[in-house]
């Protein structure tokens, strides 16, 4: 029987005091601490933050009393954002999100848009989607892989795991013209085909990256440093990420399998066999470990959608949502009106609301979406994952040393950009 | 998607008029039968209204008996783990003309998500998901705190507070998360400008203007 109050109760004792509205640099405003402990900022600036994330931490010599995250420094309002844009245009602002995993973010919105429009996209959209989210999803491992390695002093896998990464993003420019931020999965389908020779580059992708992935492995699974360091710290136990709202690799580290995509399957990922890595330890090196089995099954998914890559459509063909092929427009009126009007007024989305969650690289993403019938979306929220990972690090850290906070918020994976939105 | 949806009574037909609702075809839909969760919510609590929205189950649940359903949903019906908590600031429809739900109108509506794990219980059981919305009012804006039920309730209701301005009782620390401290108004309210916003600094106030300069923003 869980009961994650009860676990967070304590937490937010031990929390409550820190004073959050201090201007920084005027130490007077602290709440007075007791004498032997002192209160430190790690970031904004740090470069163990990835990106702009500011902890305040409270110590006791070289151990950690309490922490708070202090976030908001890439809050760019993107969601109020999204209540000026058309549904065309949705897409190209959720991508900049989670900026490691841009086309997860887009499958996400989309598929909201999707359930409210009453649409299903054709089995060869699905299928590339599909493609293109576990490409991201090694990506996002990949680009984790590199800048844990690095916090934790182990250059070589930093420049490996770019180097690795760097396959998938050149496979993204060849299908969508841009390396990040693709703006490839749209409502009602995907923007455009797969390009000629998709298969050999995917194929060497797949065949490529975990190869490699392994030969890095090698520099630190071995590494008695790298491991004393990632054992045993960051526990984070079931309970408390399930209360905490911890979910992906976290939660899969803590022994439970959970998977989005088997638990309520989407874009038909229930025709891919894959199994979802679980470990027991709780821990930093656990959720190594979780995400490093990831990447396999994800080049699992991905050699079974080339074999099974269906023919047909990318896109849905509804000329209310859909814009007609080029050709067309020169010889139909229709077309050029369609194309007209779905350009400059965007396409009409029933009322209503709905909430779509997705298996993202990091845990559960979502999107809330509210339509009013006319096409800017009325509200469009995002559940900002790394956002609630963030406020779950103080669990993580308490107790640890100053130089295990940074294992913690490497095997956590946040992003900023999706923390603030 | 995986859950083709055959028939959605409340959708609007794609080349409708802007802005027409259809009212008739929201009501025929709000006597679908309740599914078994809904029911059992509605037997034991008999003030709170219930819709099945796009295949999702979703209770509409007042603030005063907020509380008393979330200790009861995580205890009983062991929705372990709440998913999300967001609000939506109905301004420009208080009538709800997206939802079928026609009870009690008021400008704010607070979201929260709830996830079933499918772990308590004797096992087996099939994950599930449910979503409240909780109506809350213009003049009060207060609702309850659901951070010592779940606490991921707090960061997320401190965000709400910050981009909505609604006030949760109980809140262990209910400060501004994303804005400066000391913003002014709440971003994400309708009637919040989204072209007045000049470019502040910290400390810059105190600052005297330079000669003859240009004003910031």
């Amino acid at each position: 029987m869980f009961l994650p109050g009860e676990t967070h109760r304590v937490e937010l004792t031990r929390e409550r005091g820190i004073v959050t509205d201090v201007p920084e640099g005027t130490e007077e405003n602290l709440s007075a601490p007791e004498d032997e402990t002192m209160i430190i900022n790690m970031g904004p600036q740090h470069p163990s933050t990835h990106g702009v994330l500011r902890l305040m931490l409270e110590l006791d010599g070289e151990e950690i009393l309490r922490v708070k995250p202090v976030i908001g420094y890439l809050h760019t309002g993107m969601e109020k954002t999204a209540e000026e844009l058309l549904y065309i245009q949705g897409s190209t602002n959720v991508t900049r999100m989670d900026y490691m995993n841009p086309l997860g973010n887009e499958l996400c919105f989309s598929l909201a848009v999707e359930r409210l429009l009453g649409i299903e996209v054709p089995e060869r959209a699905q299928a590339i989607r599909v493609l293109m989210a576990e490409l991201c999803r090694i990506n996002s491992h990949l680009v984790w892989f590199a800048t844990s390695g690095m916090d934790l002093g182990a250059t070589t896998v930093m420049i490996h795991g770019l180097r690795e990464r760097e396959l998938i993003l050149r496979f993204f420019e060849k299908t969508s013209g841009l390396r990040m931020n693709c703006d490839y999965v749209r409502p009602g389908g995907v923007a455009a085909d797969l390009p000629d020779g998709w298969v050999e580059d995917v194929a060497e992708i797949i065949e490529v990256i975990p190869r490699r992935l392994h030969e890095s492995r090698d520099l630190l699974d071995d590494n008695p440093i790298f491991q004393k360091r990632m054992r045993g710290v960051g526990i984070l136990t079931r309970d408390e990420a399930i209360a905490l709202g911890a979910t992906g690799p976290i939660l899969r580290a803590t022994g439970l399998a959970w998977d989005i995509r088997k638990a309520f399957p989407y874009s038909g990922y229930d025709r891919y066999e894959f199994d979802i890595p679980t470990q027991e330890g709780c821990d930093a090196w656990s959720r190594y470990q979780v995400r490093v089995a990831e990447v396999n099954e994800s080049a699992r998914i991905i050699r079974q959608v080339i074999e099974t890559m269906p023919p047909g459509d990318y896109r849905v063909q509804d000329r209310k949502v859909t814009p007609p092929p080029r050709h067309r427009i020169d010889v139909s009126m229709e077309a050029l009106i369609h194309h007209f009007k779905l350009f400059t007024e965007g396409f009409k989305v029933p009322a209503g609301e709905t909430y779509v969650a997705i298996e993202s690289p990091k845990g559960e993403l979502g999107c809330y979406l509210v339509s009013d019938g006319v096409p800017p979306a009325y509200r469009q929220h995002t559940r900002g994952l790394c956002f609630y990972h963030v406020h779950a690090m103080p669990s993580m850290m308490v107790g640890g040393l100053v130089a295990d906070a940074v294992v913690v918020i490497a095997s956590a994976d946040p992003v900023l950009g999706e923390v603030d939105r | 998607m995986t859950e083709p949806e055959t028939n959605t009574p409340d959708s609007l037909s794609l080349g409708e008029v802007d802005g027409v609702v259809d009212f008739a075809a929201s009501e025929a839909e709000s006597e679908t039968a309740p599914t078994p969760l809904l029911a059992d919510v509605a037997g034991r609590f008999p003030d709170v209204g219930y819709e099945v929205s796009h295949e999702q189950e979703v209770v509409i649940v007042g603030v005063d008996t907020l509380l008393e359903l979330a200790e009861w949903l995580r205890g009983d019906q062991h929705f372990d783990m709440c998913v999300d908590v967001t609000a939506v600031d109905y301004l420009d429809h208080w009538d709800r003309s997206m939802g079928t739900w026609q009870g009690e109108r008021t400008r704010f509506e607070v979201v929260v998500n709830l996830l079933d794990l499918g772990l308590g219980g004797d096992g087996g059981r099939r994950p599930r998901r449910l979503r409240l919305r909780v109506p809350v009012d213009e003049e009060e804006c207060r609702c309850p705190s659901l951070a010592f039920v779940w606490p991921l309730a707090d960061p997320a209701e401190r965000e709400i507070y910050d981009l909505f301005g609604i006030v949760f009782d109980g809140h262990p620390d209910l400060t501004r998360i994303l804005m400066p401290d000391d913003w002014e108004g709440h971003p994400l309210r309708k009637d919040y400008g989204v072209s007045r916003i000049p470019v502040t600094f910290r400390g810059d106030r105190e600052r005297p203007a330079p000669e003859g300069g240009a004003e910031r923003g």
